[in-house]
Parts: structure tokens; sequence; C-alpha cells
């Protein structure tokens, strides 16, 4: 068995009706990226990162001109803790509880990072009524994500399903995942959980608003091999 | 990219954390003249005393430095790529979307359907997607204008915003 790649074909056609969807849909977004428990927390530690990143470097890069002589020959030739630093740091009485308020913000600054990092969007609860004189009603977002997934489980085609709330109690939006298992098309499953599942969900929460993301999942399987 | 940076984070704070307390402890406890706790700074201290800028540890240390602040920089800077396609829905108030690797499954599973594909591997970005597939001998060309036709077909049936540009290659394969 051997491959022949001088007999093989090259072409190249776009999906049908790709340009004009793309037309009609104007400028609404073709491409997201991938859902985030806490998109704050995500851009935080971004910034962060790369700060950190900027610091690095720049220390690395201070260090190498120091010793390629770029500051001066002699410079290079000075011990990393030269006495001229010794002497300042004996001179200055402030120095140490300086480094130690210092080191103290340093260590509640990383404090306040790992606190971000358990920072969530999701909803337990949301809100179905208000009444000043009855008092409130709640329904636990455990019971409608159960209800929904379950729904959305039991269709021909669905393997695993996964939802949760997030927003606000009084304003949720409602997150998806269907787990395909290839033998439905994912534009009829898709057509099915907008037409019926989240229909039901507004229904169960009593309201019209609840904007929702579906994520569709074709699980890796092997490459299928028809010999 | 993002549970990268999670777990840089943690890993990051925490001891960003325990240096700065361990810090704060010893410069409280060397005002009492007490020896160190936990920090071997009289060491580093003698370590940097010791030697100069132009050493080769030192050299070697900045290296290091400059390349773990260059690598993060870039991890960081680099745009993250948009892996989810959306769909089109007759809801505003939904947004259904499939990963780039999901469609490659559709496709594959769509190319295999056709008689004569032996085999079908795809690769999806935002704007293209590349399937190669292996063919039979005999009719190689009609199978592949088939299969071609059945990933289009698939790939329209999903009624993506926007689709990407399909490109199909194929190779022959004898048997």
């Amino acid at each position: 068995m051997s491959q022949t790649p001088p007999e093989s074909t090259h072409t190249d056609t776009r999906g049908e009706d790709g340009g004009r969807q793309a037309a009609r849909t104007g400028r609404r977004t073709a491409t997201l990226a991938a859902e985030t428990r806490a998109p704050g927390t995500a851009r935080i530690n971004r910034t962060v990162l790369t700060v950190l990143g900027l610091l690095l470097a720049a220390a690395g890069a201070a260090g190498l001109a120091t010793a390629l002589g770029l500051f001066g020959r002699r410079m290079s030739d000075q011990p990393v803790l030269g006495p001229a630093v010794e002497d300042f740091v004996a001179a200055n009485r402030w120095f140490w509880p300086v480094v130690a308020v210092a080191a103290g913000l340093l260590a509640l600054l990383c404090l306040w990072w790992l606190l971000l990092q358990a920072r969530s969007n999701r909803v337990s609860r949301v809100r179905l009524a208000t009444d000043p004189r009855r008092g409130n009603t709640d329904l636990t977002a455990r019971a409608l994500t159960n209800a929904v997934t379950g729904e959305i489980e039991g269709y021909h085609g669905v393997t695993r399903a996964a939802a949760h709330l997030s927003g606000t109690s009084a304003a949720p939006k409602l997150s998806l995942t269907a787990a395909l298992d290839g033998r439905v098309g994912p534009g009829e499953i898709h057509r099915r959980i907008t037409a019926e599942a989240i229909p039901h969900a507004r229904q169960a929460l009593g309201t019209d608003q609840l904007p929702t993301r579906l994520e569709l999942q074709l699980p890796r399987a092997q490459r299928r091999d028809v010999r | 990219m993002r549970t990268l940076d999670r777990i840089l984070a943690l890993v990051l704070g925490l001891a960003g954390f325990a240096f700065g307390v361990l810090v704060v402890a010893e410069v409280i406890n060397a005002a009492f003249s007490r020896p160190p706790l936990l920090l071997p700074y009289r060491q580093a201290a003698a370590f940097l005393r010791e030697h100069s800028w132009s050493d080769g540890v030192i050299v070697t240390v900045a290296a290091l430095l400059l390349a773990a602040g260059l690598l993060l920089l870039i991890a960081e800077l680099k745009p993250r790529r948009r892996a989810h396609l959306v769909l089109q829905s007759q809801d505003p108030q939904t947004t259904t979307t499939l990963s780039t690797r999901s469609l490659a499954r559709v496709l594959e599973n769509a190319a295999t359907q056709t008689a004569g594909v032996h085999r079908a591997a795809a690769t999806v970005r935002a704007r293209r997607a590349r399937l190669r597939l292996q063919v039979s001998t005999r009719d190689a060309a009609d199978i592949a204008a088939q299969a071609e036709r059945n990933v289009s077909s698939a790939l329209s049936d999903l009624q993506l915003r926007r689709s990407p540009r399909l490109v199909v290659r194929s190779t022959r394969e004898r048997s």
C-alpha cells in the first residue's frame, strides 16, 4: 500500500452559500472564543502575567547588558553585590523597614490574585417572583439545569449534556453543552434544542428573556477507515 | 491558554504570597538580631559578593530570565484563536457554536460515508477547512468529487454564519 502524490487532485471551493451567508449576516460575529467561568479573572491573569513577563525580560536584559559591558567594562567586572550597595544599606536605617512594607504589599497583592481565581459568574438561584408582603420565590439553578440536560440527553444523537446559569439571579443566562455521537447532524440537534429544550427552560422560569449559549461538541473519535 | 494562565496564577500567587510573608518575618526577626528563619539570605549575599556580573553563572541566570520573560510575553500577547464557529439561529437570544475541532469531525464523517473514500482527515480554522482524502485508485476523480459534494452539503446543512472555505485534497491509494 502506497500513496501516489503526483496523481493527487486539488480543489478549492467555498462552502455552499458561504459568501452569501456572510453578506446576509452583515457584521454579526462569525466566531467566538470558548466560554469562561470568569471573564474578568481571565483578563486580570493575562495582564498580570504580561507585566511579569515584561519585568523578567527587562531584568534579564539588564543583567546581560551589564555582563557584556554595555554599562562600562569596569561595571561588568564588579561583584553583583558590590560594596557601594552594602554601604548604602548600612547607612540608611529606613531600608529594611521599606523592604518589609514592600514585601507585605507583594504578599497582599498575591493573596488578592489567588482569591480572584475562585471567582465565578455562575448563579445558584434564580428569582422567580418578588412580593414585599409574602416574600420571594427562588428556584435553584440545579433544578432547572438538571431538567434541561435530562431533556436534551433524551434526544437521539446526544450522548451527554451539561448546563449552568450565569449572570445574575434576576437576569440569568443559560449555557448549554451537548456532546453528540455523530449519528444525527449537529444542525438537526441545534434546531431541536432551540425549538424544544430552550423554550421549555424559558417557560419554567416564566420569562421570554433567557439569553442562551449552546455549544455542540463532537467527541474526538478515531478516524474511520472503511476498509 | 486560559487554563495554563490559571495554573500559573495559582503557582506564582502562592509563591509570591509565601515569599512576601517570609521576607516580612525575616526582616522583623533580623531586627532582633536572631538567625534567619527560612530564607538563606546570608548565603545568597555571600554568593552575590563572590561573583561578578560577567561570571558564567550570572550570565546564565540573566539569559534564563530574559528567555522566560520573552516566552511569557509572547504567550500572553499572542492573539487568542476564536475556535468556536457560530451557527445561524432563528432565535435571536440563542447563540449556538461548534468548535473547529468538532466541525473537522463533521467533515470527516461526511467524507468517509462516501463509497471509495478510505480515510479522511480535516483541519479547520475560522476561515479555512482543509480536508485530505485517501480514495481508491479506481474512479478516483469521481469518488473525490462525490465526497466533496457530500462534505459541502454537510457544511451547508450546519448553516454557519460564515462557512470556512473548503479545500479538498485527495490522494489515490494502491491496494
